[in-house]
């Protein structure tokens, strides 16, 4: 019966069709034409009926569908570990030009503090893409021909900065002999990790590792609150950047975006923290629905993807092995 | 990662970074056996560079008791304990396998720091030392070992501490520079010290965590790490003073003790010091053997060089400057006519002494030393400037002056 | 790999061009896994990439290349191994052809998003099912349930991005990221139960050294290399690595004593089949890997110790 199935007969045959498939895999790399479509997790931005505001408590939230994101342990040769939280839930929204994304995930110890050396501060960041880049692959940080654009943000940069003297109220100092800014190195030097009205979102640039780079422009807000054991944090930015190199978006259009997530508690900084891979976001031209809280639906689908599952496969296979046993 | 050659410990070992090529480097010798701990040096450096908000438990130059004291709090105690579990029982030296040149204190046949690390979580083996830690920092001050009754007599005394002035070593394979993922540390060609870019750190504290020494500080008024500056302008000779002439730190310039003396040695493509034979540092840690790295065994080759306390148990000071003690002890207790001029430049200038001249003097006098006696000779030692000009003169024998019997003017 | 399987009569050269395909393929799918997914993605963690810039931009574009000649070879797969069980004129045979059918249109019809992506996801998701069904029924039971435990964590995590899919396509929500976790077991459970595919397990000697070389390599990856290990377990294979890291290293030995005996007793076609369905990996990543699945899958069910295989092996264990 098989002997009626497409033969190779001629060594020239085989060497055609070699070359014929080798040609063609060149001219798709050559064109730059990928066949394949990613079917990873999306996440749509739907256009909000109200601007949403920085509040993560903000009411239009409540009908925007959220994405679960499984996180893992971030990957290095060194500086990392990290992996304490699973999963994040995301949200976005868009108002106006202005893309919103809501980041929620549980974390109970509420670590917003770095005044003690051995204390770090939860974070969370967006990364996107400088160019939109193909699903495969998708790479951390980025490398030299695609860099990536993150948006972080701290909650110790949204407690503030403090002086040791302000944040233990005993502490009792002589005198200083002087308070001048120049002083306080870090923020005479132009680090915006140490200047105060930072705000607590910084945009970052990164080619790949130890490149990482704070942006010429900073153009991001954001917005965290912590409640009952889950941090929500809402970060937004118009679609065009200030600054051409960085991410930018568009009504319709669509784009990888990467979480990560640094719980303080678990010493996690730099490249310790909980990574996400790439997720699509699409921005969506239609309205939010009032929906979102109808999960009848889902659940029938679930019922009937995962019975339909269960019939298809198993009843496959027992007929399979019946047609067997018949011959 | 690539290979690099630490002639502190007589081998090759792993290092993040392949040779940073330094053609000179900061380097200095404290003489234990003269510091009162006045701490006039920790002063000097406090009031120059840590006296702001946020600095208030930063002190980047320090003079600790031992064997009890230590700032941060038992920081060596800690390592070596890490050290000692991470690869237990082997962390000792091969003296026999030396070499005048390239393992003059034998063989360390343990792992450095940089080699009981995973490479993953750490790249150096290190801990944050805690708040509490960095508190107190002249905690245990004076503080013995025993109460001798019956008095105390050498070589090694049954009651003793001594002090330990700690600045950072700018080693020569820094563990800050290694454990930065930023890229934020850089070690300077033209006089290897080491520096954290305040504009790129983000407060990650890996340095903190990796520097065996502690002696990268966390700044909670600007969450980023500070570290020693090594008084760079005043290195790179841009203090008035001196007329663009490099001139020691401010912690050496201050010692009332006369026990320091800093300058810059040059370097070779390998890490090791080139053949200088007049430097006075070159001497005293190459030619006399009298002063000692502050434990080697960790692996970063640093370079602040230490005569060891003649007074301290051997097997302690071992533990802490590596096999090279007995012998530094030995050329410190009974100097050679050049050891003991060279050691006469100690805090006679402000400026860097590049090399020096011994001319011979008369002999002036004879002192008893164990059972041996020895002859003194008043030779004077003439240092000179990075451009070879005689900058100071000082002889063996203080000059005394005797003042008349019954004077008019200035009388206390 | 030594990927082209030999006809029983030395110096014929006849063969279904299927064989030369599904074994182009998996050799080009191998490369870009080790090298695109892989190598491409820890290569930026070596210090000093900038000095070895040339030889890592051509290993890139090697991986690049590979990805695409996989691509064109999965498509060329596709139609011929859709022949191949369609002529089987059996009820399997005809439902898998079928699968691949419209596995190969929803790819493609997703491509310019010409259907949701729900539907393209649970398309996905019925063909993936289906051909393990039908690979499964085509196997003796212990192989079946290998095939089956593959099937479950596939579509427990294609349940997930499905419903993730339709909430965003306005289906209405439901947590059901447990699913995950479900699925990550019968994604270890099937790896460690992969030697049940070989009959007689356990008697091949290099097998077994492989399989111990292989639990102590991927046990000390994770032990040492943790977290790099485990965003490449997810990023190629879709696990999270949650569960003890002595489970992976286990199911990594058990892996690879499978592939080294099905080598050792020249059962070619069901180690390509295998190989491909470890390239795609669990769960939807994109159509190429989900095609990879499909085309191992059929292979599976073309190769196994049933009626008429059209990819019998040349020798029997």
């Amino acid at each position: 019966m098989y002997k009626r199935l497409p033969r190779v007969r001629r060594r020239w045959q085989l060497g055609l069709g070699a070359a014929a498939a080798l040609l063609a895999a060149a001219g798709l790399q050559f064109f730059d034409a990928n066949p394949a479509t990613s079917q990873s997790l999306f996440l749509t931005a739907y256009s909000a009926g109200s601007d949403p505001g920085l509040d993560p408590a903000d009411g239009v939230w409540k009908n925007a569908v959220p994405v679960q994101v499984p996180l893992t342990a971030q990957a290095g040769t060194y500086a990392a570990g990290g992996g304490s939280i699973p999963t994040v839930s995301a949200k976005a929204l868009h108002y106006q030009g202005k893309l919103y994304v809501r980041v929620e995930w549980a974390d109970t110890t509420k670590d917003e503090s770095t005044t003690k050396v051995e204390n770090f501060s939860d974070a969370v960041a967006v990364e996107f893409p400088a160019k939109s880049a193909a699903s495969v692959p998708a790479l951390c940080m980025g490398q030299a021909d695609a860099g990536v654009n993150i948006w972080q943000w701290r909650a110790d940069s949204q407690a503030g900065i403090k002086d040791p003297v302000d944040v233990y109220a005993g502490a009792l100092v002589d005198m200083y002999p002087t308070k001048d800014t120049l002083f306080y190195t870090a923020r005479a030097a132009g680090n915006p990790y140490a200047n105060p009205d930072q705000g607590p979102v910084q945009t970052l640039v990164s080619q790949t590792f130890g490149t990482l780079t704070i942006a010429n422009v900073q153009d991001v807000r954001g917005q965290g609150a912590w409640n009952n054991g889950n941090w929500a944090v809402v970060f937004t930015r118009s679609y065009a950047g200030a600054d051409p190199s960085q991410a930018a978006f568009a009504d319709g259009a669509t784009t990888d975006m990467a979480f990560a997530v640094w719980n303080g508690s678990e010493g996690d900084r730099n490249g310790r923290k909980s990574v996400s891979a790439f997720v699509r976001l699409t921005i969506s031209g239609t309205d939010l629905g009032a929906g979102g809280g109808d999960n009848t639906l889902a659940i029938a689908l679930a019922v009937a993807l995962l019975g339909g599952t269960v019939v298809i496969g198993a009843g496959l296979a027992i007929s399979g092995y019946r047609e067997k046993a018949a011959r | 990662m690539p290979p690099v050659y630490n002639w502190q410990l007589g081998r090759q070992m792993d290092y993040r970074y392949p040779n940073g090529g330094a053609q000179r480097q900061f380097a200095a010798v404290f003489n234990t056996n003269r510091c009162i701990a006045c701490q006039t040096c920790t002063m000097a450096c406090k009031s120059t560079w840590t006296f702001s908000p946020g600095q208030e438990l930063m002190w980047w130059n320090n003079v600790e008791t031992k064997p009890y004291g230590g700032f941060p709090r038992h920081w060596d105690v800690k390592i070596l304990d890490l050290q000692e579990k991470a690869n237990p029982g082997a962390q000792v030296w091969n003296a026999t396998k030396k070499d005048p040149k390239t393992a003059p204190y034998g063989t360390f046949e343990g792992k450095t720091i940089f080699e009981t690390a995973d490479g993953v979580n750490q790249v150096v083996t290190g801990y944050i030392p805690t708040e509490d830690e960095w508190k107190g920092p002249n905690l245990h001050e004076d503080t013995a070992t025993a109460f001798s009754k019956n008095g105390v007599s050498l070589p090694e005394h049954s009651g003793w501490f001594f002090y330990l002035q700690r600045i950072c070593n700018h080693c020569t394979y820094p563990a800050c520079l290694a454990a930065c993922p930023r890229n934020a540390i850089y070690k300077r060609p033209e006089d290897g010290i080491v520096l954290i870019d305040q504009n790129r750190c983000r407060g990650y504290r890996k340095c903190t965590e990796a520097c065996p020494y502690k002696k990268s500080m966390y700044r909670p008024s600007t969450r980023t790490s500070e570290k020693c500056i090594g008084c760079y302008p005043r290195v790179e000779g841009t203090d008035p003073l001196t007329e663009g002439l490099p001139m020691e730190t401010r912690c050496m310039t201050a010692c009332i003790g006369k026990i320091r003396l800093q300058g810059l040695v040059q370097v070779g493509a390998d890490g090791q010091w080139l053949e200088d034979r007049q430097n006075p540092l070159y001497y005293l840690v190459h030619v006399a053997k009298v002063a000692l790295p502050l434990y080697p065994q960790f692996g970063t080759q640093p370079n602040v060089y230490y005569i060891p306390p003649r007074w301290v148990p051997r097997d302690y000071l071992r533990q802490m400057f590596g096999p090279g003690v007995d012998d530094a002890i030995a050329a410190y207790t009974a100097p050679s006519r050049e050891t003991l001029a060279v050691l006469q430049l100690f805090r006679a200038t402000q400026q860097i002494v590049f090399s020096y001249k011994v001319e011979p003097g008369p002999k002036s006098g004879e002192v008893k030393v164990g059972n041996q006696v020895r002859e003194l000779f008043n030779d004077t030692v003439v240092g000179f400037d990075s451009k070879n000009r005689e900058i100071v003169r000082v002889s063996v024998d203080e000059p005394v002056y005797e003042r008349p019997a019954k004077v008019t003017m200035n009388t206390i | 790999m030594a990927a082209i399987p030999r006809q029983s009569q030395p110096g014929a050269f006849d063969a279904s061009a299927l064989r030369y395909v599904v074994g182009g393929l998996t050799l080009a799918a191998l490369v870009e896994l080790f090298v695109l997914r892989t190598f491409t993605r820890t290569a930026i963690h070596i210090p000093a990439l900038e000095e070895l810039a040339g030889p890592y931009t051509l290993l890139a574009g090697l991986g690049r290349y590979a990805y695409y000649l996989s691509v064109v070879l999965l498509i060329a797969a596709l139609p011929l191994l859709a022949l191949a069980l369609w002529r089987r004129r059996t009820l399997t045979g005809v439902v898998a052809a079928v699968a691949l059918t419209a596995f190969a249109a929803i790819a493609a019809a997703a491509g310019p998003g010409a259907i949701p992506e729900h539907v393209a996801d649970a398309g996905t998701l019925a063909a993936v099912v289906t051909l393990a069904g039908v690979a499964a029924g085509h196997q003796n039971t212990r192989g079946a349930l290998v095939l089956l435990l593959f099937g479950a964590a596939f579509a427990l995590s294609a349940v997930h991005t499905t419903l993730q899919a339709a909430a965003q396509g306005g289906l209405g929500t439901i947590d059901a990221h447990d699913l995950l976790f479900a699925s990550e077991i019968g994604g270890v459970a099937f790896a460690l139960a992969s030697p049940l595919l070989v009959p007689g397990a356990c008697r091949r000697r290099t097998a077994l050294a492989a399989g111990a070389v292989a639990l102590v390599v991927f046990g000390s990856l994770l032990g040492a290399g943790g977290p790099t290990t485990r965003i490449l377990l997810l990023w190629n294979e879709g696990l999270s690595g949650t569960l003890p890291s002595a489970i992976y290293a286990l199911a990594a030995g058990a892996l690879s004593f499978t592939l080294l005996h099905l080598l050792g007793t020249r059962r070619f076609m069901t180690l390509l089949g295998f190989l491909l369905v470890l390239a795609g990996g669990v769960g939807l990543h994109n159509t190429y890997q989900s095609g990879l699945v499909v085309v191992g899958l059929a292979v599976l069910a073309l190769s196994g110790p049933s009626l008429s295989p059209a990819l019998a092996e040349d020798k029997s264990p």
